[in-house]
């Protein structure tokens, strides 16, 4: 074993209290970061100088002034103010994503992973199905047939991302079936139910956190790159993904309409990558490298 | 190695079956008359009728489905709706250009982890790894429909150096080839450097060290080589990622591969072009992955008893 | 309740094996191959009171015969008889009574306690699931029975030391108040003057609680000092069956050579211990007829052909040898 010079598991009761502190830099600086983008979208109604849906046609793709500092899009609206509310709808479905879909891998994972047999096969073999569409692939089809709409895009993104918990939460229950403390609460009588998710549930949630951080970033970019093809929010909506796909059509002569979405998705993605990164060397020291959020 | 093939083809015909049905019932996900999304509300109803029954959509599912399988054993995918050409060959032709566009993205994204993983993992925590690291984080968090935009508006606007879009010499590959291999080059370094950090602990590479050769030398010749292996696997999986982000960077330089015509398609409602695009990709991503694996196993016979 | 009573007899049988077979499926290079049968023709009983060992080396099926008597295992041929249940068609709601009266301890005491629990939740819940009260007064009894101070309540299993977490584990064990004990290699984990400590409790508690144990060892010593009889297992076999306090007369040379590994054995038996050197044959590739007659250095012909039998003698000990030695 390389680098075991740190005790390999942090003790839970101290190390919950000194997380923060013990992220490390690039990691506090994601947490900053991210934060920063929350408080944003909570108070987005507040910030925003003007409405994001107001519509000033003489004053359409203005570049950036005292006024508006990131300048006006092609309805004239503020730009600025839209990327505040834009925050709320990235960040409200990256959560409604990867909540739908922690909660369905999260049950699959269990299931499959602690009763195995033929059930586990079956649902294994289905994983591996959805697995063989790359990226977006599927989630593009699927939203092409529904119809855009942000509803369709929460639908086709969870319809996907519960696989990667299922896989996670998978293997570790497979490994965590045959630990002894597992065995002896088998052996105390207890109904699987309340096995699974009494002694069983609480170990696996450290990676789930790691991945749902990452997952949380994969689904904003996912979500904005539907968007940026027009299958996102119908056009108008202050998403920043369709922001970009409006901004597509003008970007050689107001460029700033893409850019600062595109900086903004930068941003956000780069810091819950950082929070992401920084959650996995803390709960898992061993492991390291950038999760799959391309 | 055979049997290691054979057994991987066989663990493949589920999935590859499971995934032609799944793209057949894509149509049927659609909420409503897909002929009515087709054609428009008013088309005409012999046209509607035509449509219905040249899609097979007025027979039972069991024998769509049966028509679906054995016109694709045919290697027939059905006839687009709008250029009512057969929809194989609409994907066959865009091919070179899509297949032009992945090598230039795997390029770009091994010419650019190789040198900095390597250069990364030779001066751990100095400040060459710290830049290469915090280099790699942000091309995996830069969105390819930002950087395609960006690159244009920078080598292409401003410098005049490169053309804008579209496909022909080699100037026209570099932009897009660049915004698809970034993301890849990015996680890609730092899984070379990692899987270099762990080559340079092992034992044989301090014998070659303690033999007096060079630092090169033993990077070069001894750790890197090992260190490659589980890189291939992982470029393997990542070709999902780059499939997929091909999608868009051929829409962002309108690039006439495989991905443009999936969005017109999606654009047009053309839903015959649309599966068959779907399900070209993903059988390419299945066949690479096979390909990987199999490669993998070559290089590293455990792989094969396990 | 269902229970196996012997109305006035040798006492009552609270476990029974009957042909007892435990395979797992392999996976070779083209699918399925045959299973490899990691027990066979297990046939044995547990008396009320009694305490039995099972021993012999590391790897000859005797955690897997644990697992099943707890139904941790199921049986791929014969009948598991704990406590009047089949405990290889258990229903779900059977596994509470099942459970208030049969427990087990395992070998790695770490690894068997929760490590998010502390030790409070950890009695509480086993007595709660039984529908006992779990009051600190009746939980602080339980760790003082098994040597443990009040405050182990309020620690985590990793503020323990080895042996406290061991015993943690035994009060955990015995918060339901079970008839029946296994214990699985519960003292190869801790240092030896904690497995001391350690097995003298266990005797305490089998004599005080009217339990009956049944301890897994590959260690002799250990059997020795608290069971009163002794299954002695090779190669997923039971071939000898006697009363721990005879062991020095065992039968079997395979009981022999186990014995002879120990400090204290006799040079006229040197002979055996050379023949015990020899690696433990896999159970994916049983040699022919006797499974210990590669090793064993009285083996014949007939060891190679035929698979001898358990058979009980005149005294009631059981033993499986063609040529068996003199006691």
């Amino acid at each position: 074993m390389k680098g075991s010079a740190i005790p390999t598991k942090p003790s839970p009761v101290g190390g919950r209290r000194r997380w923060l502190t013990a992220l490390g830099p690039a990691a506090r600086v994601g947490a900053l970061g991210l934060a920063l983008f929350v408080v944003a979208a909570l108070l987005a109604p507040w910030l925003a100088t003007s409405d994001p849906l107001e519509i000033r046609l003489e004053e359409q793709l203005r570049p950036p002034s005292v006024d508006h500092p990131l300048g006006q899009d092609g309805n004239g609206a503020d730009i600025l103010s839209r990327l505040l509310f834009g925050a709320r709808i990235s960040l409200s479905i990256g959560l409604t994503v990867v909540l739908i879909s922690a909660f369905i891998g999260i049950t699959v994972g269990l299931i499959s992973g602690y009763y195995g047999g033929p059930l586990d096969s079956l649902l294994m073999r289905f994983v591996d199905i959805l697995l063989a569409f790359p990226g977006l692939l599927l989630a593009i089809a699927l939203v092409a047939v529904l119809g855009p709409a942000l509803s369709n895009v929460v639908l086709a993104l969870a319809a996907l991302g519960w696989v990667g918990f299922a896989r996670l939460v998978r293997g570790q229950v497979m490994v965590l079936k045959e630990r002894p403390f597992v065995l002896a609460a088998q052996t105390s009588g207890a109904s699987d139910g309340r096995i699974l998710l009494l002694h069983v549930l609480p170990h696996v949630l450290s990676p789930v956190l790691v991945q749902a951080t990452f997952g949380i970033a994969g689904v904003v970019l996912a979500e904005s790159s539907l968007g940026f093809l027009g299958l996102g929010a119908p056009p108008g909506t202050p998403s920043w993904g369709a922001m970009l796909s409006e901004g597509r059509d003008v970007l050689f002569i107001a460029p700033h309409v893409s850019i600062f979405p595109g900086l903004a998705i930068l941003l956000l993605v780069l810091a819950l990558n950082f929070v992401g990164d920084g959650l996995r060397d803390h709960l898992d020291p061993r492991r390291q490298g950038l999760g799959g959020t391309s | 190695m055979v049997i290691f093939i054979l057994r991987r083809l066989g663990q493949l015909l589920p999935v590859l079956l499971g995934v032609v049905t799944l793209v057949f019932l894509l149509l049927h996900f659609i909420p409503g008359d897909p002929v009515d999304l087709m054609l428009g509300e008013q088309a005409m109803a012999t046209d509607r009728q035509a449509l219905r029954s040249a899609l097979g959509l007025d027979q039972p599912l069991w024998k769509q489905y049966g028509r679906y399988l054995s016109g694709l054993v045919r290697g027939d995918l059905g006839l687009s709706v709008h250029s009512q050409r057969s929809v194989s060959a609409e994907i066959w032709s865009r091919f070179p250009a899509s297949f032009e566009l992945m090598v230039g993205g795997l390029v770009v994204a091994l010419g650019l982890a190789l040198p900095l993983g390597t250069a990364a993992a030779l001066r751990p925590r100095s400040w060459i790894d710290g830049g290469a690291m915090a280099v790699s984080f942000l091309g995996v968090s830069i969105p390819n429909f930002w950087l395609g935009p960006l690159l244009i508006l920078a080598f292409a606007v401003h410098l005049d150096w490169l053309p804008v879009s579209g496909r022909g010499t080699w100037q026209h590959l570099v932009l897009p080839a660049i915004t698809l291999g970034t993301a890849m080059a990015a996680m890609l370094s730092r899984l070379v450097r990692a899987s270099l950090l762990d080559a340079l602990g092992d034992d044989y590479v301090r014998t070659a060290r303690a033999k007096g050769l060079t630092a090169s030398r033993v990077v070069l010749g001894h750790a890197l080589p090992n260190a490659l292996i589980p890189v291939v696997t992982v470029v393997g999986l990542q070709i999902g990622g780059l499939l997929s982000g091909a999608i868009i960077t051929e829409a962002v330089f309108a690039w006439p591969g495989i991905g443009s015509l999936l969005l017109d398609g999606i654009q047009s409602r053309d839903y015959p072009l649309v599966q068959g695009c779907v399900l070209v990709v993903a059988l390419i991503y299945v066949l690479v992955n096979l390909l990987t694996d199999i490669l993998y196993a070559w290089l590293d016979p455990r792989v094969r008893l396990a | 309740m269902p229970e196996v009573v012997d109305p006035r007899g040798d006492g009552t049988i609270l476990a029974r094996l009957r042909g007892v077979e435990m395979a797992f499926p392999t996976r070779g290079w083209l699918g399925a191959e045959p299973p490899v049968k990691i027990l066979q023709n297990i046939d044995l009983e547990i008396r009320a009171g009694e305490s039995l060992a099972l021993v012999g080396e590391s790897g000859g099926g005797k955690s897997t015969l644990a697992r099943l008597l707890v139904g941790l295992l199921k049986a791929t041929a014969g009948s598991v008889e704990v406590m009047g249940y089949d405990l290889s068609r258990l229903h779900r709601n059977q596994r509470l009574p099942l459970y208030r009266q049969l427990q087990m301890v395992f070998q790695d005491p770490s690894g068997s306690l929760d490590e998010r629990w502390r030790g409070r939740a950890l009695l509480s819940e086993m007595r709660r699931l039984h529908g006992l009260d779990a009051e600190d007064e009746t939980l602080i009894r339980l760790l003082t029975e098994v040597g443990l101070s009040a405050d182990t309540l309020e620690r985590f299993p990793h503020q323990l030391s080895g042996g406290q977490r061991q015993r943690l584990a035994l009060a955990r064990a015995l918060a339901v108040e079970p008839r029946l004990l296994i214990a699985d290699e519960p003292v190869s984990a801790l240092d030896l003057s904690t497995q001391a400590h350690i097995l003298r409790l266990l005797r305490q508690l089998q004599a005080h609680r009217n339990l009956t144990l049944v301890l897994v060892s590959h260690d002799l010593e250990t059997v020795a000092a608290c069971c009163d009889r002794v299954a002695v297992m090779y190669l997923g076999r039971i071939v000898e069956v006697l009363p721990a306090g005879h062991l020095r007369r065992a039968r079997h040379p395979y009981s022999r050579a186990l014995l002879d590994s120990l400090p204290s054995s006799r040079p006229s038996e040197r002979r055996l211990r050379q023949a015990i050197v020899g690696e433990a044959p896999s159970f994916r590739q049983p040699p022919p007829g006797c499974p210990f007659q590669p090793r064993c250095g009285v083996a014949e012909a007939r060891c190679r052909q035929q698979v001898p039998v358990l058979e009980a003698d005149a005294d009631g000990n059981r033993l499986a040898c063609h040529y068996p030695l003199s006691s």
